[in-house]
């Protein structure tokens, strides 16, 4: 069961190209993009093993279910909501800037909407399942597609055409300027990978043990790493900057002369589909599951047979609210957006953690106001 | 619950159908472009004359049977002209195919490659992995020419780069992501390959030395062998050393090279290259009198002559190599380095340490 | 006795109803000669009664013998007859015979799911032949058999199979509830049960899976699963199942792993083709000719020259000949048949390339899809996937590839989110941990 916590973690590491961390690192590439990569590993590796700790000591609850044996209900009601706002909004930015890019690549004359409200369906339909059945697919899903990425990336990796002296370039200068607040927040993103145990704990068993956290740096590491330089070793110092979609132009620099398809960038695309709308699922589920969790009626269960109709309506919320979102915005905003995304996450991931690590110690001394069992939730039901 | 799951799928087909529908476009409605080339027309109005060659479908493929037209239109910029082409076919151009771009020698000398490379860099349809060339004398005649021997239309030229088809040493493969980054990068400036007629095939033996828009210098064929063996590490070369009555050429087939920076505040640009191969041509017994004296006098030769050309590329005043990235990048990109090294760039010397190992004497008997 | 059973069933002329007197006694019988074994009614009662008649044994024979069943409620005796027993009025008293014609004896010949070295024995159409093969290939005392006799009209005799100390609780009682919920018209073939089994009408995967193979019944069971048989039917219904369940031919067990495993992945990716591949003809041609290598685009090009209509009208044309093409040759008689698919497939496919009607690489695409089609083992679950081949196509017309992509992101959260009998269906690395959890309930 431990294999589902690293798939989170493996993920998102895979998907920081989607938030547009790259973009973000690589426009302070020259201040303090590399020199705050080490403060960004050491804290997103502590925030990792924290709440991987802290929820081993509350097996099978979730963190609504944790703020309810602490806080008052009005309290506890406030903190989902803003874990609802983090999450859900996060899956919008990701479904607007990846149905962009799809358009942008696949077909620059059809309209934008065509392709958002496609994914937007299938994420839709995909977050409102339960959690159980999110997690079987993501499963799925990411032992599928993840070795075709990392064989993109290692082709990436080994070309002839990277350039090491523009990355040697980069490294040595941004080592010694002093660290950047923003490229910290968008590095740290790339371990944020524990955060989807705040929901997905509630599937863990009792004896579970978080064994193999050593794997967590570096996974970490080797993403934000590869993200960052291989970009500018295929597009050098200086060009690398003018570009938006900076994966989508360095994987269209690859090549595969003997496959169906030639431009390494459909294949990369189309599996970033894949990774995308399973980003989307991901995050809509369990902004969808805090929500519910306000509700005084709401008994959370993780493997309900039919679909609630609440389910539907709140997803459905999120899809309109992608489109006003796609309405008003455009590619220099969504970017300023995401880049905002990214530092609220940060403060609020290390709000979380501190919280934590308090829950923790009240526990310790016993201090909670209802007890475990009531709260577990259940498997089944109608 | 059915009733209503019939409804909701409805719906959504429904809204599918609004959305999407009217999209389909068949691949009998389109052109690919296979080549595009890019002339100066002299007319100040309309200084762009682009040359598309568009691929007329054929149910057989066969030597030969490629069938294509080419369209020219002179423009005041690329994109108006590629709008301006859309005018006079029948079918929407599609240039997700397109991998040969030709700028013409006019254009290069004249108007430089900025320009051109503005609107390339922007079609997201235009794969980075297309081949970038100059033609000689101009861009028109290259992408006009039809060989006899393409199976499909735009086979041809395209299998000349790289090691697609044929494995020519003289051949300089630029592609569009790699002219791109040169263009703006500190310290590597662009090369690419020329391209010319002969006959009824082309002749891509020459390459062009670029700064960062205007062509500085070009390289003749035994230059550009070298600097291609020099600068990407290209395998299956040819060395040759000069003797009588007939000459002694290695085959290599394998070849590694790398620069570095040697000496501190007065750097030597250090050029290593490790060349493996088999013996050609050679009077017989040759190998078996003096194997590692063959061996050093065809390193000897060869660095002679790799360094009269950097030598030549250095006073052209420009650096496809990336030593001044590399000089960079030793010092950190530390301030007022780079003015540094364009001064020390002017003055500096040139040290090509070639390793030549013979594997054998190519004699099968 | 005689009267009252001959009015309730309406007096049929295929009845038989007679008083018999041997000169000491009169015995009444009744019976449906075509549904009863003759011999075996000869031995056990004409015998005794008429050649070698001695009163007492008789008595004695009709009494103690676990062939014949005493009192027997009025009422249920026309239910016996109907099923095949003889009924003997003796001195007052009812009894009733077993003597059931039996019309198989032996297994059958494996004809759906044929396999090359493993057995070929079959299910039959007789249910205790079919557990006399289950029993001989599972043979453990753990083993458990339940009858249910459903209330409809025809009443076939329902068994239910698992072992004792392997299977799933929770699984078995939602099971044993839904069959002692069946009520249904006729009942006829286990095809039919499966669908009522698993209720939803409308799902895009089986959720059962139906088998003539005792051997693969018994693996099944020793998985812990369940099995219903049911009389009349030759074909098993083995549940819960998982996806991968039906892309298992039983060879695979008993060929080498390697091979195995190699037609393992041939049958994935046939099925992944037999899925996509007429969606994706549809969006390299409509949408995305860019996005495939330069030659392919350029040979469909060439083919396409001629072809007068868009992509997915002659996309849909073809299929549907394929598919009126196998469905005609499915139910003609064999030596019809291949004249049929010669005329079909050959001829007609030429001639329709020439013509220009469609082009020579949608035809490639037709017989690649229809051909992969068959490799799936299971034929339930490949008329599954020939359905579904229909949704990604319609989706390939409105979205081209993207669509595509999103489609069959959408199939894999379908599937998982899919519980056969209460199970993942679709599920990776599950069935270590399943055995566990059952074994700790």
């Amino acid at each position: 069961m431990i294999r589902y916590y690293y798939y989170h973690i493996f993920y998102v590491g895979m998907m920081n190209i989607m938030v547009l961390v790259p973009y973000v690192l690589i426009s302070h590439r020259f201040d303090g993009a590399v020199s705050s990569f080490p403060l960004a590993i050491a804290c997103g590796t502590l925030y990792s093993f924290v709440t991987s700790s802290v929820f081993q000591r509350f097996p099978g609850l979730g963190l609504p279910e944790i703020y309810k044996l602490f806080f008052p209900v009005w309290l506890a009601n406030c903190l989902n909501i803003i874990g609802v706002v983090i999450w859900s909004s996060a899956g919008i930015i990701v479904l607007f800037s990846y149905s962009n890019t799809i358009g942008i690549f696949f077909d620059p004359e059809a309209s934008s909407y065509l392709n958002l409200g496609i994914m937007a369906i299938a994420s839709l339909w995909a977050a409102t399942r339960s959690s159980r059945s999110v997690q079987f697919a993501h499963e799925v899903l990411l032992v599928v597609s993840s070795p075709i990425v990392l064989w993109i990336l290692s082709k990436a990796l080994f070309s002839d055409w990277l350039d090491w002296d523009a990355i040697r370039l980069v490294a040595g200068a941004g080592i010694r300027k002093p660290p950047s607040m923003a490229c910290f927040f968008a590095a740290s993103f790339v371990f944020s990978g524990h955060m989807n145990i705040t929901l997905f704990n509630r599937l863990h068993p009792p004896d579970l043990k978080f064994r193999f956290r050593w794997m967590i740096p570096i996974v970490g590491t080797f993403f934000l790493l590869v993200s960052f330089f291989v970009p500018i070793g295929f597009h050098g110092t200086q060009a690398v900057g003018n570009y938006l979609y900076v994966w989508s132009v360095t994987t269209d620099s690859l090549m595969m002369k003997y496959g169906f398809i030639q431009r390494v960038l459909y294949l990369f695309l189309l599996l970033y589909t894949f990774l995308s709308l399973l980003f989307v699922m991901n995050t809509w589920h369990t902004g969808m599951e805090f929500l519910k969790a306000c509700f005084k009626r709401y008994k959370p269960l993780t493997d309900e047979v039919n679909v609630p109709a609440v389910n539907w309506w709140i997803c459905s919320f999120w899809v309109v609210v992608t489109f006003v979102y796609a309405y008003y915005t455009n590619d220099l905003l969504n970017r300023v957006v995401a880049e905002m995304w990214l530092i609220t996450h940060f403060i609020v991931e290390s709000i979380l953690v501190f919280m934590l690590l308090a829950f923790w110690y009240m526990k310790k001394k016993g201090r909670m106001r209802r007890s475990e069992a009531s709260l577990a939730p259940q498997g089944g039901g109608s | 619950m059915t009733g209503k799951r019939m409804l909701s799928c409805i719906v959504c087909l429904t809204l599918l159908l609004v959305l999407g529908g009217c999209q389909l476009k068949d691949i009998d409605k389109r052109y690919f472009v296979v080549s595009a080339g890019f002339d100066y027309s002299n007319d100040p109005a309309k200084p762009y004359r682009v040359t598309l060659r568009l691929a007329l479908p054929s149910s057989k493929v066969e030597e030969g049977g490629a069938m294509s037209v080419v369209q020219t239109v002179d423009a005041a910029s690329i994109a108006e002209a590629v709008r301006h082409l859309k005018a006079t076919v029948d079918k929407e151009l599609e240039f997700g195919h397109c991998r040969e771009f030709v700028l013409g020698k006019e254009l290069v000398a004249k108007d430089g490659i900025y320009n051109s490379m503005q609107w390339l860099s922007r079609r997201r349809d235009i794969q980075s992995v297309s081949n970038m060339m100059i033609g000689d004398p101009d861009a028109l005649s290259v992408v006009s020419l039809k060989p006899k021997s393409e199976r499909y239309p735009g086979n041809s030229l395209f299998l000349s780069f790289g090691n697609e088809g044929t494995e020519s040493a003289h051949t300089v493969t630029t592609y569009l992501f790699d002219l791109y980054r040169r263009l703006y990068e500190t310290g590597l400036d662009p090369a690419l390959p020329v391209a010319s007629v002969f006959l009824d095939a082309y002749k891509i033996d020459r390459a062009a030395l670029l700064d960062k828009n205007k062509a500085r210098l070009y390289l003749d064929p035994e230059e550009t062998l070298l600097f291609n063996m020099t600068a990407f590490g290209v395998d299956n070369t040819i060395i040759v050393l000069p003797d009588k009555p007939l000459n002694i050429v290695l085959a290599a087939t394998r070849n590694t090279s790398s620069i570095d920076l040697k000496g501190g505040s007065d750097p030597v640009a250090v050029v290593n290259i490790r060349i493996e191969g088999f013996l050609e041509q050679s009077p017989p017994h040759l190998l078996e009198e003096d194997w590692s004296g063959l061996e050093r006098k065809m390193a000897k030769h060869f660095a002679e002559e790799a360094e009269r050309m950097l030598y030549k590329i250095r006073d052209a005043g420009v650096d496809p190599y990336g030593f001044g990235l590399h000089y960079l990048a030793d010092r950190h990109n530390a301030k007022g380095s780079w003015e540094k090294w364009k001064s020390l760039y002017r003055e500096i010397r040139f040290d090509v340490r070639a390793k030549v190992s013979i594997q054998g004497s190519g004699l099968i008997r | 006795m005689i009267e009252a059973i001959q009015d309730q069933l309406g007096n049929p002329s295929d009845f038989t109803a007679e008083t018999m007197d041997n000169g000491y006694a009169k015995m009444q019988i009744c019976f449906f000669p075509g549904m009863c074994d003759m011999d075996q009614l000869k031995d056990a009662v004409i015998v005794p009664f008429s050649y070698r008649f001695d009163p007492d044994e008789f008595r004695r024979m009709l009494h103690t013998s676990v062939a014949f069943m005493k009192d027997v409620p009025a009422n249920h005796l026309a239910d016996y007859l109907l099923k095949g027993y003889v009924i003997l009025g003796y001195e007052g008293e009812v009894f009733v015979f077993r003597a059931i014609r039996r019309m198989q004896t032996a297994p059958d010949q494996t004809q759906v799911e044929a396999s090359l070295q493993g057995p070929q024995s079959a299910f039959t159409e007789n249910l205790d032949l079919n557990l006399t093969l289950v029993r001989t290939l599972y043979n453990v005392p753990d083993l458990s058999v339940e009858n249910y006799e459903p209330g409809n009209l025809s009443k076939s005799k329902i068994v239910l199979l698992y072992d004792r100390t392997k299977c799933n609780d929770a699984t078995l009682k939602e099971v044993r509830k839904r069959l002692e919920n069946l009520d249904h018209g006729l009942l006829l073939s286990a095809g039919q049960l499966a669908k009522h089994l698993s209720q939803a009408k409308y799902r895009l995967f089986p959720i059962t899976q139906l088998t003539e193979r005792p051997d693969r019944l018994s693996m099944h069971i020793n998985k812990g699963k369940l099995a219903v048989l049911m009389d009349g039917s030759r074909f098993a219904i083995l549940l819960p199942v998982h996806f991968f369940d039906f892309m298992y031919a039983m060879d695979d067990h008993y060929e080498p792993s390697w091979m195995s495993n190699f037609m393992l992945g041939l049958r994935y990716i046939s099925m992944l083709l037999t899925l996509t591949l007429p969606a994706l003809y549809i969006s390299i041609v409509s949408y995305n000719p860019e996005v495939f290598r330069v030659q392919l685009a350029f040979t469909i090009d060439g083919s396409r020259a001629a072809v007068p209509y868009p992509s997915f009208i002659e996309v849909l044309l073809m299929l549907f000949m394929i598919e009126v093409l196998i469905e005609a040759s499915l139910r003609l008689p064999r030596a019809v048949g291949s004249t049929a698919a010669t005329v079909g497939g050959l001829i007609l496919g030429q001639a329709a390339q020439q013509a220009g009607l469609v082009s020579s690489v949608m035809i490639i695409v037709t017989s690649v899809v229809a051909i992969s089609n068959f490799v799936i083992p299971n034929t339930t679950f490949s008329y599954f996937i020939r359905i579904l081949k229909y949704g990604f196509v319609a989706v390939a017309v409105f979205a081209g590839l993207v669509g595509v992509v999103v489609a069959l992101f959408m199939m894999v959260v379908y599937l998982c989110n899919m519980r056969s009998f209460g199970e993942p269906y679709f599920a990776l690395f599950q069935s270590k941990a399943r055995v566990a959890g059952s074994k700790n309930r």
